[in-house]
This record gives C-alpha cells, structure tokens and sequence, in this order.
C-alpha cells in the first residue's frame, strides 16, 4: 500500500486553489479565446477518459494555463461488489494526464450486477456501508496514488436500515477510509429540505479538519421536495451555510457548479466569486 | 436486515421498471404523485421511510423517473436520424423496449446505444418495411459517438504515399448498410427510402476529423476492398496486392487523394485500441 502523508499535509494547495467553477463545453471556445482569470477548473473525469477528441485537446490547452482538478461521477465507492477496475485504469490515467492535486468522487454507489444506473445513489448509514465504502476508497486512494476527498451527495430515499445520520456516516468513512471530505453545502440543503433535518447541524458536525474542497451550486424547488439540478444562481440559505462552513473549515477551495442551462461564462464565474466575501468576512473576524 | 447487495439489488431492480401512465414518456418531475405499479411500491414501503411530505413510493419514483429520463434524453439525443425517421412518439417507445431489454452495462453512456441497431431491426412494434432502413439509420447514428473520441494517429501529410505503412484511422468506421439510407438522407420524406430492396448494399464511412468534427459520407461499394485492406495496414503495393476486383487506377487514385484530405489515413506501426463495446 502506498504510504500518503498525514492529511493535514495532502491537501497543501487547497488554501491557496481559490475559486474555480467547471469546465463545460459551452464555455470552451471563450476560455481558450480570452483566457479568463478564474482561480482554477474542475473537470468531470467521465467527460475526458476517451483516448482523442475535442475534450482532450481542449484539456491539454487548459492545462498550459490553469490547474484543473478532477472530479468523478462513476467511482461509486457505495458499490457493494467493488470498484470497476477497467473504470479505474482510465481513471489512473487521466490523474496522470492531469496532474490533478487530488481526486474527488462521490458517497454513493451506482451499479449492480453490471447494471449501471448512472446515478448517485445513496446507500443505507449502517455499518456495512461504512466497511464498503471503507475498503473501496482505500482500494482507489492507494490505486491512483493521490489523495482522495469524498463528496456528500444530495438525496431524495433514506433507507429504513440507517443506523446512523448521514454526518455521522460520512465522518466515519472518511476516518476509517483515512480520505478528505469535498463537502457540497448545497447537496447539505437539498437533502435537508427532503428529509427535513437541520442543516446546520450538519455542517456543526462534519469533522472541519478533513474538508479538503467544497461545492456551491443552485437547484430547483418543486412544490413537495428540491432536486439538485444545478442549473441555478446558489439562493441565500446556501450562501448562509457557506459561510458557517468557511469558518468551521477555513477558505478551503470552492467551486461552482453550473451544469445545466448554463449561462455565459462571465455570469457563471462573477456566481462564483460571491464565495469570496466570505472569505472576506472570515479574514476579517480573524484580524479583529 | 437486509445486506446491502441485496438492497442495491432491489433499488436497481425497481429503477429498471419501466414507468406506468400515460405521461410517462413527457419527462419532467414537477407534476402531482406518479402513477407506480403495486410491485414498485411494496419494493419502496421496504426499503425507504415515508414522510408526511413524501412517500415511498414517491421517493423511489424520483430515481426511477430520472433514471429513464436520463438514459431516453440521452439516447434520443445519439440517434438523431433514427428520430427524423419514426417521429418522437415512435422512437421513445422503442427507446423503452430497448431500455428495458438491454439496461447499461457501461460506465460510458455514449456506449449505452451500441446494441440499438440490432434492436430496431428484430423490432415486432416497427413495420418490416421500416425496420431495414431504422437499423441502418441507428448503426450510422452509433458510428457517430464511436468516433467521439477514438484516437487519431499522425498523418502520412509528408510521406510519401506510395512507401509508407499505411492505415485507415482508428477514428473511422466502415459502415456496409442493407438500406437506401443515402436516398433517405438526401431526401427524408421520399417513400421510397423505406421501400426495401433485396440485397442492396451502400458503403458509408464516418470519422472524425483533424478539427474534429465528425464527418460522414457515401463511397461506391467498390472501394470496400480496399477501404477493409486499409483497415488491416500496410504499404500502398501489398494492401493493394491483397485486393481482389480493384477499381479502376483513376478511381483508386482519386479515393486516396480524397481519403487523405479528409484525414482518413494514418501511418501505420502505432497500436490504437479501440474500446469495446458493451
């Protein structure tokens, strides 16, 4: 097993990474174009794990200029019969393509008997999950020879099987999988709407010590439930957790998500800048 | 308690049910309850809580409602012929049948409609007239998100063509169709595209480009042979030398002038993987 450094030093760049929002296909030809200031991009590994095309010349162009950070939708450490390791080679090569500091993937699981879903699915908080999860994320950090982070996801089913709240799960597989957390504030929200919990209880309660990234996003409000669709500006209780969490955690490297519906570049990135002011707020209590 | 493959069994099992009710193939989430089968909700009253806001039911709904959503935007999307060809209605029926009989077995979704061709083509739902040209239609479809992002490999730009090792990229595809799909392509409403004709062959061949965009387009049959030869590789003298019933010297010079402009050709000796299907 590869031996990773403690994880206070895993994660060294994610004080200094900034804002960055994600790298999407109508916002290629002005990026490559105008060469925009953002901090940084997070790419979808999914989208760039072929071997040619638009994608990965877009990618290494990128790359000249901005550090881009990888992030899965298809590990599915949830899986109760392991990780795919052909998913996992491809995986391993985009890391080194990328030279991405670290790699984050979601709490979920996604397929089953060869049945792929493509989901995020969530599991049941029991133990059983936990030792899962566990071994398949210890599995892909040793794997890909980087730290990994682990994302909360937002969710509309909790099993009848839970043993636990999902801040207490998702602390106990990072510890006992010894990985990061990319904490998703607006996943906390959305989840929080469907299940009626209180969202700050979550965020009081993640382990602040293992929040390597996190995500803002906005979603859509249906009249008896909220789905994550990430096709919205982030509304003000989101901001609100935010800034609760940027105290806890510190100015951890934020991204935006904007995945549908997606506006112009300039409308996504001044989005994301809003993140700083509370950074600001945060420099700010700690100089006074 | 259940373990947790069982109860992943179960969830995926329930997300593969086709919807019920007559909005089923609209699309979007934002209407009243949905109409669930009595299987699907005993499914959910097992696993998951209720809420006074929700139910079960109508929390498994959600991933169900999305899952096929998902996968019938995604392939409608792919297939973009095959839709001009049946119409929405007819295509997102097929696309539920195909669907439930050949769920994702890919972590690519671009690989999800590899087995769609075959499908349209044994389809009982389609009339046997149609079926010929639908399936044609889909392989020529697919053939576009092969290409995707296959690799390229450099040029024979400078090289002499006549003592290089040469190959077709592995970003082309051979598409040998057994219907007028180019009589359709120019003109989508001619009656006579779907009319079938025994026997009848047509050579298409999809790429992608060097600025990628994917092209396609119609060659005479009697380019086969070679096109097949350059497949395998080698010098312009032996791939030609293991051809049988070659075209003419004007028509053969005029292919590769074109094939080589179009950035079909490759200089052999790099292995290119090409990734499987599912």
């Amino acid at each position: 097993m590869t031996s990773l450094p403690p994880l206070s030093q895993r994660f060294p760049l994610t004080r200094q990474l900034g804002i960055g929002i994600g790298l999407r296909v109508p916002h290629y030809d002005h990026i490559l174009e105008n060469r925009p200031s953002t901090d940084w991009f997070e790419i979808i590994a999914e989208n760039f794990m072929g071997e040619g095309g638009r994608a990965l010349q877009v990618l290494e162009a990128i790359m000249e200029q901005y550090q881009v950070v990888v992030h899965g939708v298809g590990l599915y450490p949830g899986n109760a019969q392991g990780l795919n390791w052909e998913h996992l080679r491809r995986l391993k090569t985009l890391v080194k393509r990328t030279r991405t500091p670290w790699f984050t993937d979601h709490l979920c699981w996604g397929s089953v008997d060869g049945h792929h879903t493509h989901d995020l699915l969530p599991v049941p908080y029991t133990r059983e999950s936990v030792l899962r999860m566990t071994e398949n994320l210890r599995i892909a950090q040793d794997f890909l020879e980087i730290p990994v982070a682990v994302e909360n996801i937002s969710s509309y089913a909790e099993f009848k099987d839970n043993e636990m709240t999902e801040w207490e799960f998702l602390n106990e597989v990072a510890h006992s999988a010894d990985v990061g957390v990319l904490l998703d504030v607006n996943n906390i929200y959305v989840s929080s709407v469907n299940h009626g919990f209180d969202p700050a209880c979550y965020i009081e309660a993640v382990d602040a010590e293992r929040v390597a990234q996190m995500h803002i996003a906005g979603h859509s409000r249906y009249e008896r439930f909220v789905i994550d669709t990430h096709d919205h500006p982030v509304i003000d209780p989101v901001w609100a957790l935010y800034a609760r969490a940027v105290e806890r955690c510190g100015p951890v490297a934020t991204l935006l998500e904007w995945d549908a519906r997606i506006p112009s570049f300039e409308e996504v990135w001044a989005e994301a800048q809003k993140a700083r002011r509370y950074w600001k707020q945060l420099s700010a209590s700690h100089a006074a | 308690m259940p373990t947790l493959l069982e109860t992943q069994r179960r969830f995926s099992n329930a997300l593969g049910e086709r919807l019920v009710g007559e909005d089923r193939l609209l699309g979007g989430l934002a209407r009243g309850r949905s109409e669930v089968s009595e299987h699907f909700a005993e499914t959910a009253r097992g696993l998951l809580r209720a809420t006074p806001r929700l139910g079960a039911d109508e929390r498994l709904g959600l991933y169900q409602r999305q899952y096929w959503y998902r996968l019938l935007d995604s392939l409608a999307e792919d297939f973009p012929s095959l839709q001009t060809l049946l119409g929405r209605e007819t295509l997102f029926t097929e696309l539920e049948h195909y669907i439930a009989a050949c769920p994702p077995g890919s972590w690519d979704l671009r690989l999800f409609g590899a087995r769609l061709a075959a499908f349209v083509a044994r389809s009982p739902r389609l009339p046997q007239d149609t079926r010929r040209l639908a399936a044609a239609l889909a392989r020529r479809d697919f053939a576009f998100m092969e290409v995707f992002d296959a690799p390229r490999l450099p040029e024979p730009i400078d090289a002499d063509l006549e003592g290089a090792e040469l190959r077709l990229q592995p970003c082309v595809r051979l598409l040998v169709l057994h219907a007028p799909v180019q009589a359709w392509l120019d003109d989508p409403n001619s009656g006579y595209a779907v009319r079938p004709r025994r026997r009848m062959r047509e050579l298409h061949v999809v790429w992608r480009a060097r600025d990628n965009r994917i092209c396609a387009t119609h060659e005479p049959l009697s380019l086969l042979p070679v096109l097949r030869e350059l497949e395998r590789g080698g010098t312009l003298g032996r791939l030609l030398g293991r051809c049988r019933n070659l075209p003419g010297a004007r028509t053969l010079r005029e292919a590769f002038m074109r094939w080589r402009a179009g950035g079909l050709l490759a200089l052999a000796g790099e292995p290119s993987p090409r990734r499987a299907a599912p």
